[in-house]
């Protein structure tokens, strides 16, 4: 188990409008970028970026869990990050949570 | 000779020798390393690579494919020399596997032009020796007074003949095809580094396929079907071609893909779609071997996505990068291929 301290939290507006397949890029007050997203499942982070070649995730595909980059078509599993198909690396993935009617996004220290 | 270390992702180390001024990703390729590319040709970024000792030289400067060296030390290994010293590279991702035949420099001679519509043609490299390639695969040709190699795909069965067959389109002002047009360069003398792509048909593949073309795409797919109809394959394997083009006029090769089909007894199919306009009547009945429709490729491969998933093909897909890329977004997306049965080349 990780200890909810092992994170460094920052509040993450602007995604409760988020219906089932839609995604977007958010700018965090730490200036990073990320990749805010919602499945059957519920709301996944990962990193903006491709792992391959930087490409903008906000422009791939999604569909189900499975986030496509439309450069080379490297695949993940947005729940685990996991890579799928021809992808060589796994996504990078924040934990969320949802405190006082609000949504964090976790940054391990 | 400089001393090349490269290091992958996973750790792995390995070197290679290059001669000054030699790009890195043909010293590293002919020795035999899975480096990773996809043009060569300074266009796509998929080459990047770390320095993380010693210094090289740039050899095109503007390549667009260096929009993605962001980083300190980034650079392109098809762009890139070594410039002197040992020489140390990063790749930020894993070698890869080599299955193709290997890659060397070959010189040979640039046939005459022979020009099938104003911007189609065709033209061969009349080699020294033979070299070994599978169907589908490109080379790259640097001629005289031409900064940097222009890829182009081999379109015939390969052979051990020690020649090359290459078609060419005119697709504005260039430096290299629109020479080639004017027959200005013919009889001289080129080089020819090759083979080069994974986009190729492979000699353990048993299974159906369907190629996807837009203009000059189409070369390595009459590669690939021509040695195809060489091993019977569609006799066990019946595939497909769906091939895009502008309008009827100024439509090529649809004589030889007619040939195609009737040489595979139907097993072969041609899908000829226009994206500008609806083949009429007349024009449809000079070739009856052939089927005819409008629209772009990908919303052509749409209508038969039932068969893809059912028969599991190898789907080939080459021609312009947009092209490409809607056919791509199709496939994996509402198809839901899996990337790794698509093999592509984009042409620019
Ligand atoms: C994998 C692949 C296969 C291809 N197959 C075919 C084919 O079968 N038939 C066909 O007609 N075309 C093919 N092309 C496109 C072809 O390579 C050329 O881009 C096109 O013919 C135009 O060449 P050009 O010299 O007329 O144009 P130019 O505009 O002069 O150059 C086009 C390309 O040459 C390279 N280049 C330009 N300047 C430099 C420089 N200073 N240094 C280094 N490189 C430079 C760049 O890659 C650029 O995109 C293919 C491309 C790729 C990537
Ligand atoms: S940039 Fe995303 S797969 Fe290559
Ligand atoms: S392989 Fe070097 S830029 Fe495409």
């Amino acid at each position: 188990m990780t200890a909810s301290d092992d994170f460094a939290w920052e509040p993450l507006d602007d995604v409760d409008d988020l219906e089932v397949g839609d995604r977007r890029e958010l700018s965090l007050a730490s200036g990073k970028l990320v990749l805010v997203m919602r499945t059957e499942t519920g709301l996944h982070a990962s990193c903006a970026d491709c792992p391959h070649q930087d490409t903008p995730l906000a422009e791939g595909m999604l569909d189900g869990s499975v986030l496509t980059c439309p450069l080379h078509f490297w695949q993940w599993d947005v729940t685990t990050g996991e890579p799928l198909g021809v992808a060589e690396l796994p996504l990078e993935i924040f934990e969320l949570k949802q405190e006082d009617g609000r949504w964090w996004i976790g940054m391990r220290r | 000779m400089i001393e090349v270390t490269v290091e992958d992702r996973a750790g792995g180390r390995t070197r290679f020798a290059a001669r000054p001024g030699e790009r890195l990703l043909h010293a590293g390729l002919a020795a035999g390393l899975g480096l990773p590319y996809e043009c060569a040709t300074g266009t796509c970024g998929s080459c990047r690579a770390t320095v993380t000792e010693g210094d090289v030289g740039s050899l095109w400067a503007d390549a667009p494919g260096r929009r993605v060296c962001r980083r300190p030390g980034e650079i392109l290994m098809c762009q890139s020399a070594a410039a002197g010293g040992a020489l140390s590279l990063k790749l930020p991702t894993a070698f890869r596997d080599r299955r193709e035949p290997e890659c060397r420099s070959l010189s040979g001679r640039l046939s005459s032009f022979r020009r099938f519509t104003a911007e189609i043609g065709t033209f061969s490299v009349e080699l020294d020796e033979p070299v070994e390639h599978l169907p589908g695969q490109f080379a790259l040709i640097s001629a005289p007074g031409v900064e940097g190699p222009r890829a182009y795909s081999m379109t015939g069965n390969p052979s051990t003949e020690p020649r090359l067959d290459f078609l060419a389109r005119l697709s504005g002002p260039g430096k290299l095809t629109p020479r080639l047009f004017s027959n200005a360069l013919e009889g001289r003398e080129v080089e020819v580094f090759g083979p080069l792509g994974r986009a190729a048909l492979r000699p353990e593949d048993d299974r159906p396929f369907v190629a996807i073309a837009g203009g000059s795409g189409v070369a390595g797919m009459l590669s690939i079907v021509e040695a195809a109809l060489a091993r019977g394959h569609f006799d066990r394997h019946p595939s497909r071609l769906v091939f895009g083009l502008r309008s009827m006029e100024g439509s090529y090769l649809l004589d030889r893909l007619s040939e195609f089909v009737r040489l595979s007894g139907g097993l072969f199919r041609t899908t000829v779609a226009f994206s500008d306009e609806a083949p009429d009547p007349e024009f449809e009945a000079i070739f009856p071997d052939l089927e005819f429709t409008t629209g772009y490729v990908h919303d052509v491969v749409r209508s038969g996505l039932s068969s893809i998933s059912a028969d599991r093909p190898i789907c080939f897909v080459a021609g312009p990068p947009p092209m490409v890329d809607a056919t791509m977004r199709m496939l994996v997306v509402e198809g839901k291929v899996s990337p790794a049965e698509i093999r592509f080349d984009r042409f620019g």
